[in-house]
C-alpha cells in the first residue's frame, strides 16, 4: 500500500519513552500529530528519519526502512526552524538533495527554477539565506524537501513561527504542493486550527503513546 | 621502545663512519662561522667529515652530554669556558696529548690536567660609545664605575642565573674584590643597572639601540665595529684592578669512537691556518701564539692586568647565584 | 543516536592523539623518568621556588586581567565594526606568534624606554618602564589581540534577538551587553584568557628585560637556570609538572564547552555615527601608540640591515615560507581531527583530560619540550625539514583546536540533518556542508599555524640542517654575531609577511564572509 506506514514503534530518548501503535498516511495526504510542548513529538519524527534508534516498523511504501541509514530512507524534513545551509543560495539549497544525487547542473539549475516560481520565490536564486525573510526561507526549505520526490515527508512546527497572513498563504501552497507530488506529510504541530485545516486524520500523542481518536 | 625512530627516523646509532659529531653553541656553526672553515677542511687535514649540533649555549651542550651519559653521539665538545669547565670535570673527557699545548701563549696552557684545550680567549669589560655623555676616564675601577652617580641606571648586564657570561662576571668579582667589598660592588652596581638580559645578544642590542650606555661584553668588541662599519667609537674600559679572561676550550669524549680523528680535528682549530680566522669570526683573541692580528685588533687596548680564573676552585655554584639576585631584591 | 559517520570521529580524535603521543608525550616521558623523584619533591618543600611559582602565576593573572581590560573593548568594536576595520583589528591579533620577543622587547623599549618616544615627556628622571610595569605592559600589547581573535570574532556571530528582548524589557545598554552579549560569548571570553594566562606565565624574555633584574624569577627562568647552567633536571622537571598541574586545574575549572553562537550578525549598540567615530578613533589611536609605533620603528630601523642585505635574506625566507606551510596544512589537518572527534559530548572530566591534552605543549616549558626532543631523538637522518615541521604543529595544534571545535559547535545540527535526509552520506555532509562553513575557522587555524611557525627557532636549532634555517633561527643567529643591522632587517621582513600573511587570510576569510552564521 502506497504512503508511509509506523507500527509497533518505541522510541526512547532519555528516561522518556514514546509508542506509536499504528499510523498510516496514504500518498497524496497530509496526516496531524498533536501533542503538547515537551510531549515528545520531535521525538517520534527524527526517530522515524532515523536519527534516533528505535524499535518496531516504519514502511515506506512496499520498503520496510527501520534499519536503514537515514541518507537511505527517503523521508524528507522540514524544521521549525528553516536550517537553510548558510553557505549556498537559495537556488543551491533548493537543489542540494539534487546534487546529492548526481543530478547534472544545468537540470538542477532548470528544475530549482521551477521551484523557485512554483513557491513563489522566482528572481530570488541567487540570494543568501541571511537575505531573505523567514517566511521565504521556509518556503525553500519546503521545496528543498519536495523537490527530490521523496514518498514521505516529515514536518516539524513548520507554520508556527510565522506571522497569521504569511501562514495562510503558506497552508495553500503546502497543500497544492502534496497534492501535486503525491507525498505522504506527516506534520507535527499544538495548533489545533491548523491540523484541522490541513490534515485529512489526526493522531494525538499523550502520555507516551500517539494514538487516533 | 625504540619504535618513534619509524617516524623520526633518527638516532646515535645511525652516525656515519668517519663522521665526528661536534656538540658546540650555534654561532659557531653556520655560514661565516669558524665552525664552517673547520667543516671545509676538515675532511683533507683528519679524514673525517664534521657533523655539527647546534645548541643555543654552550651549557646547553654540556648538558646534553651530561643526559645522555656513555651511550652520546657526540665525538667532541667546543665552547666550554672557565664558569662551565667544573661541571664538565665531572663528564668523562679524556686527557688530550701534550703535543696539543704545546703552541699555546703563554698563560694558557693548563696547569692541573690536559682535558680541554684553549682555542680563544677574550677580556670581559664594560663597553660604552664615546659620542654619548659621561665618557668614563680612563684609569676608572670597576669600584669606582659602581659607585659613580653619573652612571646610574645606564648599564646592561647578562643575568647569572641564565648566561654564563653572566656567571662570569660572578667569577671576577669574586677573585677581584675580598668579601666585604664584594657586597658592596654588587649593591652598588645594581644602582647603575637598567635592566639585566638573558643572554649577551639581547644586552649587546640594548646598548646599540642606546637604551642602555653600557655593557657587560668584550674588550675585542670594539674591533668588530672598527672592521665591519669604520666606527672607532665603541670603547671597551680597562680597569686597574684587572679584566677577566674568558677562554674557549674544547675537548674529546672518552665514549668517542674516533679519537685519532678528533685528535686530528682539535690540531686543526689549533693550527695557524683555523686560528688566523678566529679574531674576524670569533671576535676573540686566537689561542695560539704567533698568530697574526688583524690591525681592528692590534689597535685595541690590552688589559694591564689579567684575571684568571682559578683552575680548580668550584665554579660560582648555585649559592652564589642566589646571593647575586638578592643584592638586587634589595633595591627599589 | 545514529551518528551518520560511525566509528569515524574516534578514528579521526585517534589519528590526532597518536601524533601527539609521538611527537610530545613519549619524548616527555623520556625526560622524566631521567629526572630523580625524591629531587622533584624537594621543590615542594623548597620556600625560594613556592616564591617563584607564586610570583608566575600572580603576574600571568595581572596580566591577563589587564590583556581582558583592554581587549574587551577591542573586541566589542570588532563586532561592531565594518570589514576594514575588522580587517585591521584581527591583523593585530598575528604579531604575538610570529614576532621573536626579542625584537618585540627592544620595539617597546623604543617607546617606552628610558630613551624611548615618550621619554621627554616624562622629564630628567624617567629611567624607562622596568618592573612590573614593563612586564605587565609587554604582556598586554603581546597578547591583547588574543582576546580580539577569540572574543571579538565570538561576538560578532551571536545574533541580535536576545538583545532586542532585553532592550525591550527596559534593560539598559550597558547592562544589556554585560548580562546578555557577553554572556552568550561567555566560552569564548574564558579560552582568550586561558591561552593569555598560559602565555604570559611562560614568558621569559619580557620578564627578564623588562622585569628589569633578578628581583624577578618566573618558572621559566628557574627552568632555564636549572637545565642550562645548574643540569638540575629533577627541579626542572618539578617545574614542569607544576605547570602541567596549574593548566589541568584550570581547564578543570573552565570547563570544556563552547559558545553555541546565534544566527545573524551581532547586535549594533553603536548607532550614532558620533559615538562609532569617537569609539574607533581613541581605540585606534590606544593601539597606534602601544602597538604600532613599536612595530613601525622596527620596521624603520630594519630598514638599511633590508636594502643592503635582502640578496642573503632570500634562502631564509623560502625556508620559513615553506615551514609555515607545512606546519599550517599538518597542525590544521590534525586540528580538524580533533575538534571532529571532540565534537559529541563527553563528561566534564573527560572533556578537560582531552583539552589539557591538546593544549600541554602550549602550557610547559619550552626549553623542556625542546630538551626532550633532544634526548630522544637525538639527530634526524630523514629529513629535518619533516621533524621541523612536526614539532611545530604539536604547539601549533594547541593553538588552533579552539578555534577548529568552536567551529565545528556552530555547524547547526538541523541543516545536518536535512542533509542526510536528502541523502548525504558521511563525506558528502562533509564536503558539502561541513568543510564550507569551517571555511573560516579553518582559515584561522592555517594563519595561527603558519604565523607560529614563522617566529619559532627553537625546533630549528634542535633538527639544525641548510633546509631549515628560517628566518628568526637566522635572526637570532646575527645578534649572536653583532650583525644586529641584519637581524633588524630581518625581523622587517618577518614583519611584512606577517602582514601580508593576515591580508592574505582576511581577503580570503571575506570570501567565505558571505555565508558566515
Amino acid at each position: 500500500m502506497e504512503g508511509l506506514r509506523i507500527r509497533g514503534f518505541r522510541v526512547r530518548r532519555g528516561s522518556f519513552v514514546v509508542e506509536v501503535d499504528d499510523l498510516f498516511i496514504p500518498k497524496g495526504s497530509v496526516g496531524g500529530l498533536k501533542g503538547r510542548s515537551g510531549s515528545g513529538k520531535s521525538t517520534v519524527l527524527e526517530a522515524v528519519a532515523g536519527f534516533l534508534p528505535s524499535q518496531g516498523e516504519v514502511w515506506v511504501g512496499e520498503t520496510r526502512v527501520d534499519n536503514l541509514r537515514p541518507e537511505k530512507r527517503c523521508i524528507g524534513l522540514v524544521f521549525q526552524k528553516p536550517s537553510l545551509f548558510p553557505h549556498l543560495n537559495l537556488e543551491d539549497n533548493i537543489a542540494f538533495g539534487l546534487r546529492v544525487k548526481g543530478v547534472g547542473k544545468i537540470e538542477r539549475r532548470k528544475l530549482a527554477e521551477k521551484w523557485l516560481e512554483r513557491t513563489g520565490l522566482s528572481g530570488l536564486s541567487k540570494r543568501m539565506p541571511r537575505e531573505i525573510s523567514e517566511g521565504q526561507a521556509q518556503r525553500v526549505a519546503l521545496a528543498r524537501a519536495l523537490i527530490v520526490q521523496f514518498p514521505v515527508v516529515l514536518l516539524d512546527e513548520p507554520f508556527s513561527a510565522l506571522d497569521e497572513e504569511t501562514k495562510s498563504s503558506l497552508y495553500s501552497l503546502f497543500l497544492e504542493l502534496v497534492a501535486e507530488t503525491k507525498v505522504s506529510a506527516l506534520l507535527v504541530s499544538h495548533d489545533p486550527s491548523e491540523l484541522e485545516f490541513l490534515c485529512s486524520k489526526v493522531w494525538f500523542q499523550e502520555n507516551g503513546r500517539v494514538t487516533s481518536l | 621502545m625504540y619504535w618513534p625512530i619509524f617516524f623520526f627516523w633518527g638516532s646515535a646509532a645511525f652516525a656515519l663512519p668517519n663522521e665526528l659529531t661536534v656538540y658546540t653553541y650555534d654561532s659557531f656553526t653556520g655560514a661565516g662561522s669558524l665552525g664552517e672553515s673547520l667543516s671545509a677542511l676538515s675532511k683533507k687535514k683528519t679524514g673525517c667529515t664534521t657533523k655539527f649540533v647546534p645548541f643555543a649555549t654552550a651549557g646547553e651542550a654540556l648538558s646534553q652530554v651530561a643526559l645522555e651519559g656513555p651511550k652520546t653521539a657526540a665525538d667532541i665538545l667546543v665552547g666550554v669556558d672557565q664558569s662551565l669547565r667544573a661541571r664538565a670535570d665531572a663528564l668523562a673527557f679524556d686527557e688530550l696529548p701534550p703535543s696539543l699545548f704545546s703552541k699555546l701563549q703563554s698563560g694558557l696552557e693548563p696547569k692541573a690536567s690536559r682535558r680541554w684545550l684553549p682555542f680563544d680567549y677574550g677580556y670581559l669589560s664594560i663597553v660604552y660609545d664615546d659620542r654619548r655623555k659621561d665618557v668614563p676616564p680612563p684609569g676608572m675601577t670597576l669600584m669606582g664605575f659602581a659607585t659613580h652617580p653619573a652612571y646610574k641606571k645606564r648599564l646592561v648586564l647578562e643575568d647569572a642565573r641564565t648566561s654564563s657570561l653572566g656567571r662570569s662576571l660572578l667569577t671576577w668579582t669574586q677573585s677581584v674584590f675580598p668579601k666585604a667589598e664584594y657586597a658592596t660592588f654588587w649593591t652598588s652596581l645594581f644602582q647603575q643597572v637598567l635592566t639585566v638580559s638573558p643572554g649577551w645578544s639581547a644586552a649587546y642590542g640594548l646598548f646599540l639601540s642606546q637604551e642602555a650606555d653600557f655593557v657587560f661584553s668584550y674588550t675585542t668588541s670594539p674591533a668588530y665595529h672598527i672592521e665591519k662599519e669604520l666606527n672607532p667609537h665603541i670603547k671597551a674600559m680597562i680597569f686597574p684592578e684587572g679584566n677577566f679572561r674568558q677562554i674557549e676550550m674544547a675537548g674529546i669524549l672518552k665514549s668517542s669512537k674516533q679519537k685519532k680523528c678528533a685528535v686530528k680535528w682539535l690540531e686543526l682549530l689549533s693550527s695557524t691556518k683555523i686560528q688566523s680566522e678566529v679574531p674576524r669570526r670569533q671576535w676573540m683573541y686566537p689561542a695560539r701564539s704567533g698568530v697574526k692580528l688583524p690591525t681592528s685588533f692590534t689597535s685595541l687596548p690590552v688589559p694591564t692586568k689579567v684575571i684568571d680564573a682559578p683552575e680548580n676552585a668550584a665554579q660560582a655554584d648555585a649559592e652564589l647565584v642566589r646571593q647575586w639576585t638578592q643584592f638586587a631584591a634589595g633595591l627599589k | 543516536m545514529k551518528n551518520p559517520f560511525g566509528m569515524l570521529p574516534l578514528a579521526c580524535l585517534s589519528i590526532a592523539v597518536l601524533f601527539l603521543l609521538f611527537a610530545f608525550y613519549y619524548p616527555l616521558a623520556v625526560l622524566f623518568q631521567q629526572a630523580s623523584w625524591p629531587g622533584v619533591l624537594d621543590l615542594v618543600r623548597d620556600p625560594y621556588y613556592a616564591k617563584v611559582i607564586r610570583f608566575t602565576y600572580l603576574q600571568a593573572a595581572y596580566s591577563t586581567l589587564l590583556c581582558a581590560i583592554v581587549g574587551i573593548p577591542g573586541a566589542f568594536l570588532y563586532a561592531e565594526a565594518g570589514e576594514r576595520y575588522r580587517r585591521f583589528l584581527s591583523a593585530l591579533g598575528l604579531f604575538p606568534f610570529a614576532l621573536p620577543p626579542v625584537l618585540l622587547a627592544l620595539g617597546v623599549l623604543s617607546v617606552w624606554g628610558k630613551r624611548g618616544l615618550v621619554a621627554p615627556f616624562f622629564g630628567e628622571g624617567y629611567s624607562g618602564v622596568y618592573g612590573w610595569t614593563g612586564i605587565l605592559m609587554a604582556h598586554v600589547i603581546y597578547n591583547f589581540p588574543i582576546f580580539i581573535r577569540l572574543l571579538g570574532v565570538s561576538l560578532a556571530q551571536q545574533g541580535s534577538l536576545e538583545e532586542k528582548t532585553a532592550l525591550s524589557l527596559g534593560l539598559g545598554r550597558w547592562r544589556c551587553f554585560w548580562a546578555v552579549t557577553f554572556r552568550k560569548s561567555w566560552r569564548a571570553f574564558l579560552s582568550s584568557c586561558l591561552l593569555v594566562f598560559v602565555l604570559c606565565s611562560s614568558s621569559f624574555l619580557i620578564v627578564l628585560l623588562l622585569g628589569g633584574g633578578p628581583k624577578f624569577t618566573s618558572i621559566e627562568v628557574a627552568i632555564y637556570q636549572a637545565i642550562r647552567q645548574d643540569f638540575d633536571l629533577a627541579t626542572a622537571v618539578g617545574l614542569g609538572v607544576t605547570q602541567a598541574g596549574v593548566l589541568v586545574g584550570t581547564l578543570w575549572l573552565l570547563g570544556n564547552r563552547t559558545d553555541l553562537g546565534g544566527e545573524g550578525g551581532s547586535f549594533r549598540y553603536l548607532e550614532s555615527p558620533w559615538a562609532r567615530r569617537f569609539a574607533f578613533t581613541g581605540y585606534s589611536a590606544l593601539i597606534v601608540f602601544f602597538v604600532l609605533l613599536p612595530l613601525g620603528y622596527l620596521l624603520a630601523r630594519g630598514f638599511t640591515g633590508l636594502a643592503t642585505h635582502w640578496r642573503s635574506f632570500l634562502a631564509p625566507l623560502s625556508v620559513s615560507v615553506k615551514l609555515a606551510l607545512g606546519c599550517a596544512t599538518l597542525s590544521t589537518s590534525l586540528g580538524l581531527c580533533a575538534a571532529f572527534g571532540m565534537r559529541g559530548g563527553y563528561s566534564r572530566a573527560l572533556g578537560s583530560i582531552a583539552a589539557s591534552y591538546f593544549f600541554l605543549p602550549l602550557a610547559l616549558s619550552s626549553i623542556l619540550v625542546l630538551l626532550a626532543w633532544r634526548l630522544s631523538y637525538p639527530s634526524s637522518l630523514g629529513s629535518p625539514f619533516l621533524c621541523v615541521v612536526i614539532a611545530q604543529s604539536v604547539f601549533a595544534l594547541a593553538l588552533n583546536i579552539r578555534p577548529l571545535r568552536e567551529g565545528f559547535a556552530r555547524i547547526h545540527p538541523e541543516a545536518e540533518k536535512v542533509a542526510s535526509s536528502l541523502g548525504a552520506g558521511k563525506w558528502g555532509l562533509f564536503f558539502w556542508v561541513q568543510a564550507p562553513l569551517l571555511r573560516g575557522p579553518l582559515f584561522l587555524a592555517m594563519v595561527l599555524g603558519a604565523s607560529f611557525s614563522l617566529g619559532e627557532a627553537g625546533s630549528v636549532l634542535i633538527f639544525a640542517d641548510a633546509s631549515t634555517k628560517n628566518l628568526t633561527a637566522t635572526l637570532y643567529d646575527a645578534m649572536s654575531r653583532y650583525r644586529f643591522d641584519e637581524a633588524f632587517g630581518l625581523g622587517s621582513m618577518l614583519l611584512s609577511l606577517v602582514v601580508l600573511l593576515s591580508l592574505l587570510a582576511s581577503a580570503l576569510e571575506e570570501r567565505g564572509s558571505q555565508w558566515k552564521v
